[in-house]
């Protein structure tokens, strides 16, 4: 017997379950961000009445606690009903409640106009160009209010603002830098190449994809929100220690509770990339064929899903204490302030991997393709990556040096991240190496990649001195430590950045950027760079505390000279914006490979095809063989192939 | 050149091209590797291939001691002139960079003049980090500086350089010298440590309390009073005892050059001897609220006797 299926009943299965687009009716319950708009609303309605509702039952009083409905309301259930309301569920709800699924028609897949970057779409190109996009956008304001506390910090003394703006100026400039823009403009960059370079025609599971990129604007809308809450905005820093965190205002809940949003939006898309990277590379591509942006990604998600649930449950901990009145860091109540720390830097150490092993892929392909040679020791730079990331977990307490913990504990972890020197030591002599008789051609990616290899080994340096412990006690808390994170992040993770954006630009908008504009920009970065962040080295060591809004009048002359760099540093930043709009709209046409390199993503048009290949690439050699003849890295159309050589035949 | 190379440099893929390998093309690559790769889409389901990759990492495929060849870039004698320039070329400009980094680390005091004991230890590692950072930051800077100057070409340039794949000597060396180097920082900084960490029997006790947004110290063995200033006689090794009333603070006197958390629920201990009487500033270094940059005190280092004789006055 043989179960014949019914035939697919075109009125049953609509290609589109939307009414026709312009109907009033299809603007508000279709998906889309009209949709997205009321269902927030109604979400924190429904939480509000529903927090209100329990109190009443239990007749607590008052029935109205503005932190509680707030984070039940206006942080729980309003972006769960916005991501509903934007059609993210849309799939699923109809998978799980029996209704016909949608057949894929692919009208979720590709950008036909700009609209389709405001909706649900599940291309990883354009969900790639969502991120970087919305991460430039919080680039942008975590740079204005940079630049906002440096005019303040040009002399001694309050002038601008008052000391709780100052303290959340300076705490969200730093979590918008970490959550909104390095570990997110990472992932679109990868999001856009990681599918290309392995040859696949996308992400392994792409509403997830999508799902992911909009957990993101949610976080980044509640960081910066915060400064509208009574009391200002969260105050305690990135790091919101407890207690300090517990006694804070309403605002520091903003961050509690935007980190879980910004941190699920990671987890989501390291197991995506896990999963594509294990299970969706083309044939032959194996693990030591992988292109070393995909080796990159490939230990930051591994890390991003060890790690991260920690700093979720560290910021779940301080809001129940805050609104619960649990103990966890109260040591009245038998709470230990220390675990705090511990759990915090169990993520957040590794965090700085997942902000910079990525970039160390971005340079990797750079250098490699603009040197014209192979990259020098393969294996050794992919394993160096996985030695980073075993390192990287057993180091956390070396941000705790001076915190009052176990004293043995001091120097395993000394020697642990010391270690991380010899990794991350391999990395960069091996890059310099592929310089080494290369023919180098230095345009705007090269140039921010040689930015990047100079200005981190500096960074490095630097971390050197303060992973010895004697040291540290010296200079942990200072500026000089404000100076070794802009060093790392700034001048290593921000230059990779702009490194792979301008090297994949043609890729992905199919139009060239100007050369002439991304070397001023980088020269006026490269130079402002330094002149706003080496200085405070020196004033770190002489004895300035960093998070201070008053200084002693000695550091004076030098604050003055760095705000201005720091402005100058803003300013350099229009360049960039500008290049990149005005070649968007109207720069020259791209060819499908500028740079001749090998990778797959550029042995397809630009911008790619919606499904990336016509045909599963064949995967025949290593991916940097510039230089040995007849080598090649991938086969493009093996089926065409093949008929031609019998053709020959 | 042993496979065990080949391996590092990921360069395995030419270890099946057959003699003479000079001529490597795609066509002699293909079929053993299309057939490898039909082997890995079979196994793709359990995903064999990627346990036996990572895991064993294709060491026991390909280590056999058989010897690999692949198109050896043209090499140039060692000795020739124009060799013999660029190295020259080279560690000329590593100079160069060295001694203006060097001029940027002597020429201005970065540390503060120090005023204890601990202090002075911890500034002789901190020249230890900064001569071994010196000599690093020559090498990375002068290579990629003499490699843009040297080997920069015009953009329509369309050829590829050498395929150098790895240099195992290389290799290992930039492995191992900075494991000596930090190994090295790591055992000096153990040492400083554990001296810096030697309490003396007859050390001053003084109790530093932190609350939002003024330091207090108390004497314990010398009487029942609380100052806002913190007054220590010179030469004499002081035991502080952390405490914190309501938020982590952070006492920090930089000339000291050390520094401890006052942690709510806990007690934390820190050393200084003092070496030179004077004023000092006592800063507050962990952020501790809207208050943490005016939380500042006066340290003020005194002889024995002037000491005794405030102790008296605070006593009377």
């Amino acid at each position: 017997m043989t179960a014949t299926h019914p035939a697919p009943d075109m009125h049953e299965y609509p290609a589109h379950f939307e009414p026709p687009r312009g109907s009033l009716h299809r603007t508000f319950f279709g998906p889309g961000l009209v949709r997205g708009a009321w269902m927030a609303l109604a979400g924190f309605v429904l939480g509000a009445l529903l927090v209100m509702g329990l109190r009443a039952w239990w007749s607590w009083d008052p029935i109205w606690t503005t932190e509680v409905i707030l984070v039940v309301g206006a942080m729980v259930f309003a972006p769960i009903g916005f991501l509903a309301g934007i059609g993210s569920f849309d799939y699923w709800l109809h998978y799980i409640s029996g209704r016909p699924t949608r057949p894929e028609d692919h009208s979720g897949h590709g950008a036909r106009t700009w609209m389709d970057y405001f909706r649900v779409n599940t291309d990883h190109k354009v969900i790639g160009i969502q991120y970087l996009v919305t991460t430039f956008v919080f680039f942008t304001i975590g740079g204005l209010m940079a630049m906002f506390f440096r005019a303040e910090l040009a002399q001694p003394g309050l002038q601008f603002v008052d000391s709780q703006t100052f303290n959340g100026l300076v705490s969200v400039h730093a979590t918008l830098m970490i959550f909104l823009f390095v570990i997110p403009a990472f992932a679109g960059l990868a999001n856009f190449a990681v599918p290309l370079m392995l040859g696949a025609p996308d992400m392994a599971f792409p509403r997830l994809n999508a799902l992911s990129f909009w957990l993101l604007p949610i976080a980044g809308i509640m960081f910066v929100a915060s400064f509208l809450a009574p009391g200002g905005a969260f105050g305690a820093g990135w790091t919101g220690y407890a207690p300090l965190a517990e006694g804070q205002p309403l605002g520091q809940t903003f961050f509690n509770m935007g980190v879980q949003w910004a941190g699920a939006s990671s987890i989501m898309t390291a197991l995506n990339f896990l999963v594509t990277i294990i299970t969706m590379r083309a044939p032959g591509m194996t693990f030591w064929r992988m292109p070393l942006l995909v080796w990159a990604n490939f230990t930051t998600s591994l890390l991003v899903v060890l790690a991260t649930p920690f700093i979720a449950g560290s910021q779940f901990f301080v809001m129940f204490d805050r609104i619960m009145h649990t103990s966890f860091f109260v040591p009245e109540g038998g709470g230990y302030v220390l675990g705090y720390q511990h759990i915090f830097w169990f993520y957040s150490h590794p965090a700085v991997y997942i902000m910079m092993l990525p970039g160390f892929g971005i340079v990797s392909e750079v250098i490699s393709a603009m040197s014209r040679k192979p990259i020098f020791g393969y294996r050794l730079m992919a394993l160096s990556l996985l030695g980073i990331l075993v390192l990287g977990f057993s180091v956390w307490a070396h941000h705790m040096f001076v915190a009052g913990m176990a004293d043995w504990l001091r120097v395993p972890m000394m020697i642990t991240t010391l270690l991380i020197a010899i990794p991350t030591g391999i990395k960069v002599f091996s890059w310099i190496a592929t310089l080494w008789r290369g023919r180098i051609h230095l345009n705007t990616p090269m140039l921010f990649a040689l930015g990047f290899v100079t200005m981190f080994v500096i960074g490095g340096l630097s971390g050197i001195y303060l992973g010895s412990v004697p040291i540290d006690i010296a200079a942990s808390d200072t500026y000089f430590i404000v100076a070794h994170i802009h060093y790392v992040l700034f001048g290593g993770s921000v230059f990779t950045i702009y490194a792979g954006v301008y090297y994949w630009f043609p890729k992905m908008t199919g139009r060239m950027y100007s050369e002439t504009l991304g070397k001023w920009h980088f020269w006026l970065t490269f130079v402002s760079f330094n002149a706003t962040f080496f200085p405070m080295h020196y004033v770190g060591l002489r004895g300035m505390p960093r998070r201070v809004f008053d200084y002693d009048s000695a550091f004076a002359d030098l604050n003055l000279i760095i705000s201005f760099a720091s402005f100058v540093l803003g300013a350099s930043f229009i360049l960039f914006v500008y290049n990149m709009i005005v070649s968007w709209q109207r720069g020259p046409v791209a060819e499908a490979n500028p740079w001749r390199a090998r990778t797959l993503e550029w042995q397809v048009s630009s911008p790619p095809p919606i499904f990336n290949f016509d045909e599963i690439p064949q995967i025949v050699g290593g991916p940097y063989e510039y230089g040995v003849p007849g080598a090649r890295h991938a086969v493009l159309s093996p089926m065409k192939e093949e008929t031609r050589e019998e053709v020959h035949a | 050149m042993c496979a065990c190379e080949a391996w590092l440099w990921g360069v395995t893929d030419l270890v099946s091209v057959p003699e003479p390998a000079v001529a490597a093309t795609a066509k002699t690559s293909t079929p053993s590797d299309a057939s490898r790769a039909e082997t890995i889409v079979a196994f793709r389901f359990i995903e064999l291939d990627l346990l036996v990759e990572l895991i064993l990492g294709r060491l026991l495929f390909d280590c056999d001691g058989e010897t690999v060849r692949f198109p050896r870039p043209p090499t140039v004698g060692v000795g020739s002139a124009p060799v013999r320039k660029g190295i020259v070329q080279l560690v000329a400009i590593g100079i160069v960079i060295g001694v203006a980094v060097t001029l940027v680390a002597v020429l201005f005091q970065w540390l503060p003049t120090s005023a204890s004991e601990e202090f002075d230890r911890i500034q002789d590692i901190y020249w230890f980090a900064t001569w071994m950072s010196v000599v690093i930051f020559a090498i990375v800077g002068a290579v990629v500086v003499f490699s843009v100057w040297k080997w920069r070409v015009p953009p329509d340039d369309d050829a590829d350089g050498p395929p150098i794949h790895g240099h195992t000597g290389l290799e290992i060396a930039w492995t191992a010298v900075p494991a000596i180097l930090v190994i090295a920082l790591g055992i000096v900084s153990a040492i400083v440590m554990s001296e810096n960490g030697q309490a003396k029997d007859n050390a001053l006790q003084v109790r530093a309390i932190g609350q939002q947004f003024a330091w207090k110290f108390e004497y314990p063995d010398h009487g029942d009073f609380s100052t806002g200033e913190l007054v220590l006689p010179v030469n004499q090794q002081a035991q502080f005892t952390m405490q914190a009333v309501d938020v982590i603070h952070s006492f920090w006197v930089p000339s000291f050059g050390q520094k401890m958390d006052a942690v709510p629920g806990i007690e934390t201990t820190i050393l200084v001897t003092p070496t030179r009487t004077g004023a000092f500033a006592v800063v507050c270094a962990e952020l501790c609220g809207l208050g943490h940059a005016t939380m500042r005190a006066k340290a003020r280092v005194v002889t024995e006797d002037e000491f005794a004789a405030w102790i008296e006055e605070q006593n009377a």
